[in-house]
């Protein structure tokens, strides 16, 4: 299990992580979300054991990740903004990453030219934005790492490239039991990958428990009259004799609510993780605003 | 089973040392073009000297070639996006450290390497000068070497390293420079004393130094063909002075490295692209930077005469805040915390002047006791400076130094012949203290032409004997040179009854007109020197001219002893 533990780090007096706790399951596909600068890319580069925390634990079954070559063996990472060797090829870097990591697996890497038809003897740098991601993936797959941490994975992927590298990883997964982190802004994609959840804000963790959990504690009610007392709403909207509210429960709590009211019409629908995240990030004074031009 | 954490040290390693292999190719290729052309046309020994002379001057190219190796192989360190990158690998920093350290050490030797193997043939049975060379280069290197890893830990970024590689080199001359421009004006008479700071800037103290020197050589006598022969192969190379220096400095380099490998072990990460690493150099980069540019900027006034304390101050206000943006990497950086810490600056520095330009303490006015002193000198530049250790005469010099100090700093123009000189007066005192003062632009008034007339025309001054009797029994003998100035192959005469001659002299002396200096006598003009065999061994040179009419008188009425076919010609030269 990937553990952090009232984890802060302050870059000057700007505290980026506050205290911020989070657990990852083994295999498990984490998708960590968050409004831009809530602290997603500083979280991932102290799980990675580039940045050493003011205060607090980051372990990997249970032993610190911070100057640990036998822990980071076993984590692969794909930073948001990729390095490579300048003029290196994608053979240089296969050969590095080789004498770097203990289980680099060469012959998965031969495999994944069919997956990833890249060049082999051009120069990385010369890739686009998106072959570079399919050369970043392309090594540290091969890298067989326990945990695979991923930082906007497929920005800037075309779709076909997406769903290969999504069934890549699903698969490895299933497979090897990987455990996964991915940070990304696109909840659609990850709400049909990831099976656990953490949204952060200001450097904290705001929510974080399994999708389905998630999904079943937060629904959408759409109603004709007035709702019951005692429901926690979350939001609330009109259009016409139509409310849609945003409420915190269950799907058959709800309902049992509901039907206890003479209300013509009411339907409990479920929430994208999307809707999830704009509206319990709307509690945080981070919602949707209307801005007149 | 090989160690899988040696094997991923194997990996960076190598990746070290081709990464930036065009940097050690060019080296290489420059030195051998270099080398192999200055000793091609060399016999071996002559090779060998010119090799053995070349380790003082490589120090500047090691200088800046060490410290590009550091700003290459640590250059991860300072882009955010590599740093993080390799810091997610597994490997530990020492590993990296190691790795990185071990890979600048083999872009130094590996080409010196060649070269000397190269040099060989050349170098004939003086093949060991050859190591000798290498052993000299690796040295100095490993010094330069590690001082720019210091500096790389110290800074985020490649602008920072260079400036701190550069202030820590030369630190100790910007410091003597900014001393000499500011302090030095304010301090009538002391000048503050070069070599300690030349001492602490290793590339101009290893340049001085020698290395391989003092080469005895046999010369194989053949006169026959008149051509230039090869010397005998039974050579003595004895090793010079430098490398105490240049071990001391290795030494120095590796408690650096391990200074180094702290930092790193400590370095935050996030700290790539930032001028500055540890904030706690931030405040020493601001004010270094800030006196730096005020001393550029005081340099200017100076030379367009305007005056250096306006432009002082103007150029510290401007490193200041180029400073701060610098480190804060914005412009904005006019707060009213940023003024009033520029202004605390500005404050200290105008105190320091204040109060050196006041010497509450009298440092600029001090004039020893004449009890207090064992051995005064006395130099007017262009002439022999004078070493009295007779009270009478040491008390003449305390004197002169008074006169000096009454005349002061600011002198206007004396109308007459009298000369513009400089004036260097050293104190021995009893306790060992020595006390020395350097007065320039100093004129030559009538009382102080009198008072240095009267010290240079004593018989101390002229013979440098305190005991006239001791000093004249001791003579060995006296050899009158047509020439004022003494050439060695101006017409000559041994006077036999030197006793009697310097009898004369001695008179002239006390009669003030035998100082050895043209300027104390507007009346100069030589006729004669006399070359004296000393009872020390040395032989000094004492100018005779029209006013030493009791020495002219004595040479004339004895002529028949020392030139009896009257080939000399009393008119001056």
């Amino acid at each position: 299990m990937l553990e952090m533990k009232n984890v802060t780090k302050t870059f000057g007096t700007f505290r980026a992580l506050d205290n911020l706790s989070m657990a990852v399951p083994r295999g498990a596909v984490y998708g960590l979300v968050g409004p831009n600068g809530a602290g997603k890319s500083t979280a991932i580069r102290n799980l990675t054991g580039v940045y050493r925390p003011d205060s607090g634990e980051i372990t990997m079954d249970g032993q610190p990740i911070y100057e640990n070559p036998a822990l980071k063996a076993r984590i692969g990472s794909i930073p948001d903004d990729i390095f490579f060797f300048p003029s290196a090829t994608l053979e240089e870097m296969r050969k590095y990453y080789a004498g770097i990591y203990p289980n680099f697996d060469s012959e998965l890497f031969d495999r994944l030219y069919e997956v990833f038809p890249l060049p082999k003897k051009s120069p990385i740098r010369r890739f686009s934005k998106g072959m570079q991601k399919q050369a970043a993936f392309h090594l540290t797959i091969c890298t067989r790492p326990e945990v695979l941490i991923l930082d906007e994975p497929v920005d800037g992927l075309d779709p076909v490239m997406r769903r290969q590298v999504w069934n890549l990883i699903l698969s490895d997964v299933a497979q090897r039991e990987t455990t996964v982190l991915i940070s990304s802004h696109n909840l659609r994609e990850l709400e049909d990958i990831c099976d656990h959840v953490g949204i952060m804000d200001h450097g904290k963790m705001l929510l974080e428990r399994s999708l389905a959990d998630m999904q079943g504690a937060t629904h959408k009610l759409q109603l004709v009259g007035q709702a019951p007392e005692g429901l926690e709403i979350l939001h609330e909207s009109q259009s016409g004799r139509l409310r849609t509210l945003i409420v915190r429960g269950g799907a058959e709590e709800i309902t049992a609510r509901m039907q206890e009211t003479d209300c013509p019409y009411f339907d409990v629908l479920p929430l994208s993780l999307e809707e999830i995240f704009i509206y319990e990030l709307g509690g945080v004074n981070y919602e949707v605003k209307n801005i007149v031009l | 089973m090989k160690s899988r954490i040696s094997s991923s040290n194997l990996t960076a390693f190598r990746k070290d040392l081709t990464r930036f292999a065009p940097l050690w190719g060019l080296y290489l290729i420059g030195g051998l073009l270099v080398m192999l052309t200055a000793l091609s046309s060399d016999f071996p020994f002559y090779a060998a000297q010119t090799l053995g002379r070349t380790i003082g001057p490589f120090s500047v190219i090691n200088l800046i070639y060490a410290g590009l190796v550091a700003m290459c192989l640590f250059g991860d360190l300072f882009t955010p996006r590599m740093c993080n990158a390799l810091h997610a690998m597994p490997l530990r920093r020492e590993h990296w450290f190691l790795s990185h350290i071990a890979a600048g050490f083999l872009y130094s030797l590996v080409p010196n390497f060649i070269g000397v193997l190269c040099m060989l043939p050349l170098l004939g049975s003086y093949w060991y000068v050859g190591f000798l060379w290498l052993l000299g280069m690796e040295l100095e290197f490993l010094f330069f070497f590690a001082l720019a890893v210091l500096c790389v830990f110290c800074a985020g970024n490649r602008l920072g390293m260079a400036a701190m590689y550069a202030i820590l080199n030369f630190g100790s001359l910007i410091l003597l420079w900014f001393l000499k421009t500011i302090y030095e004006p304010l301090l009538f008479g002391i000048r503050f004393p070069e070599e300690p700071f030349l001492r602490c800037c290793p590339v101009v103290w290893m340049s001085k130094k020698r290395y391989l020197v003092d080469v005895t050589i046999r010369h194989v006598e053949n006169y026959g063909s008149g051509a230039y022969y090869e010397p005998s192969e039974t050579v003595f190379i004895r090793y010079g002075e430098g490398w105490g220096y240049v071990v001391l400095c290795a030494v120095i380099g590796l408690a650096l490295m391990g200074l180094g490998l702290l930092l790193y072990r400590r370095r935050k990460l996030e700290c790539a692209g930032d001028l500055i690493a540890v904030k706690r150099l931030e405040p020493v980069f601001s004010v270094v930077f800030t006196l730096c540019a005020g001393c550029v900027f005081a340099l200017f006034g100076e030379i367009f005469g305007m005056g250096y304390l306006p432009f002082l101050a103007a150029g510290m206000i401007v490193g200041f805040f180029t400073g701060q943006m610098l480190l804060r990497r914005t412009v904005k950086v006019f707060r009213p915390r940023t003024f009033g810490g520029m202004a605390l600056l500005i404050l200290i520095v105008a105190a320091t002047i204040g109060l050196t330009a006041w010497d509450p303490i009298g440092i600029t006015t001090y004039v020893p006791e004449t009890e207090e002193v064992t051995r005064a000198e006395i130099d007017l530049h262009y002439s022999e400076a004078l070493e009295l250790t007779d009270p009478d005469s040491i008390r003449q010099v305390t004197q002169i130094h008074q006169k000096v100090l009454e005349q002061g700093p600011n002198q206007e123009e004396y109308p007459g012949t009298y000369y513009l000189t400089s004036i260097t007066i050293r104190y021995t005192l009893k306790s060992g203290a020595a006390v020395s003062r350097e007065y320039a632009g100093i004129w030559m008034k009538p009382d102080l032409n009198d008072m240095l007339t009267e010290l240079y025309t004593s018989p101390e001054a002229v013979f440098g004997c305190t005991d006239w009797d001791t000093y004249v029994s001791g003579v060995k003998s006296v050899t009158l040179r047509k020439e004022s100035y003494g050439h060695n192959d101006s017409p000559s005469w041994m006077i036999k009854d030197y006793p009697g001659l310097l009898e004369a002299v001695r008179q002239d002396c006390e009669a003030g007109t035998m100082a050895q200096d043209f300027r104390l006598d507007e009346k100069y003009d030589g006729i004669c020197c006399l070359w004296i065999h000393q009872p020390d061994g040395n032989l000094r040179t004492v100018s005779i001219t029209q006013n030493d009419v009791h020495t002219l008188a004595w040479l004339r009425e004895n002529r028949d002893q020392w030139d009896p076919f009257r080939t000399f010609d009393f008119s001056a030269d």
